[in-house]
């Protein structure tokens, strides 16, 4: 079915009143005029590079190299802000350790003793945890 | 073939562009506030001082949590300023991971009253290394990972 509905197509196109041939080439015509318009914006910056040859006027050369400079601009506006949040935070998080660590070392005990584990849990628990283990000991 | 020619063309133009810029980026914070000694205020220098040996083997950022700490100092009681000036190099000169643990262990305990954490180091004190030891193991299976663990200053 579908071969032979193909094969009716080509001929009848083949066959077709010259009016309607005459219409079809204007309007493949016009439709490829559009077409070219379309792209003409995207392929002008590109066709202007150096190293392929500017096949377009001289003149709009420095409206190519602005637009291709301005094509960029997200992309180093983003760049630029992720690097400026990050600096900032790490910034914040400098100071936040100033903090703690001038903190520290002004306390009333020595940063060695926070750097003991033992002395924490001993502090934290009012010595309680060797208080069970020895009672426990006992019982045994 | 000329078309792909261009994209590609103009696809390099741009990850060189980009590339330039983040080469800027990090080459700008390679560079900034590496403060050398001499690039120190002489208030900051004369805090600072116990660390002027080892100043310049400090990471950047290290380096600028010091200045910062300097220039908290002037804001300090002579008995604070005094103490601080005492305990800054045993403090620069502990590993990343105990001043880490240091710090976590400041910020649990930060509700306690002074005059409790005075006694407790007191007791703590006396008591023998097996004691010590076995706190120290109690504390460590009980140990959770805190935000203020720092990633950032090593």
């Amino acid at each position: 079915m579908a071969m032979l509905a193909r094969d009716l197509l080509d001929d009848s196109s083949e066959n077709l009143p010259t009016h309607i041939s005459e219409r079809l080439a204007a309007a493949r015509k016009s439709a490829l005029a559009a077409h070219a318009a379309e792209k003409k914006p995207v392929w002008h910056k590109e066709l202007a590079l150096p190293g392929f040859g500017n096949l377009h006027s001289i003149g709009s050369d420095w409206r190519n190299r602005a637009w291709g400079t301005l094509g960029a601009a997200p992309i180093f506006a983003l760049v630029l802000g992720i690097f400026l949040i990050s600096n900032w935070q790490q910034d914040e998080r400098i100071l936040d350790i100033a903090k703690v660590d001038s903190a520290i070392l002004v306390d009333v005990v020595p940063p060695e003793a926070y750097k003991d584990n033992g002395y924490v849990r001993f502090l934290m628990t009012n010595g309680k945890d060797l208080v069970v283990e020895e009672d426990e000991e006992e019982k045994i | 073939m000329k078309y792909q020619n261009q994209y590609i063309y103009s696809s390099c133009r741009m990850i060189s562009r980009v590339m330039v810029m983040l080469a800027l980026i990090f080459g700008y914070q390679l560079s900034a506030h590496a403060q050398t000694w001499q690039q120190l205020n002489d208030q900051q220098r004369t805090v600072l001082a116990p660390l002027e040996e080892d100043w310049t083997s400090l990471t950047k950022a290290r380096q600028k949590k010091w200045v910062e700490v300097a220039n908290r100092y002037p804001q300090m009681s002579d008995a604070e300023k005094s103490t601080l000036q005492s305990r800054m190099t045993e403090w620069a000169k502990l590993s990343t991971t105990e001043r880490q643990v240091a710090r976590d262990n400041y910020l649990r305990t930060i509700k306690i009253s002074p005059e409790k954490k005075a006694a407790a180091w007191e007791s703590y004190q006396q008591l023998s290394d097996e004691d010590k030891k076995r706190l120290a193991e109690k504390k460590a299976s009980t140990t959770k990972p805190t935000t203020v663990t720092s990633p950032t200053l090593k």
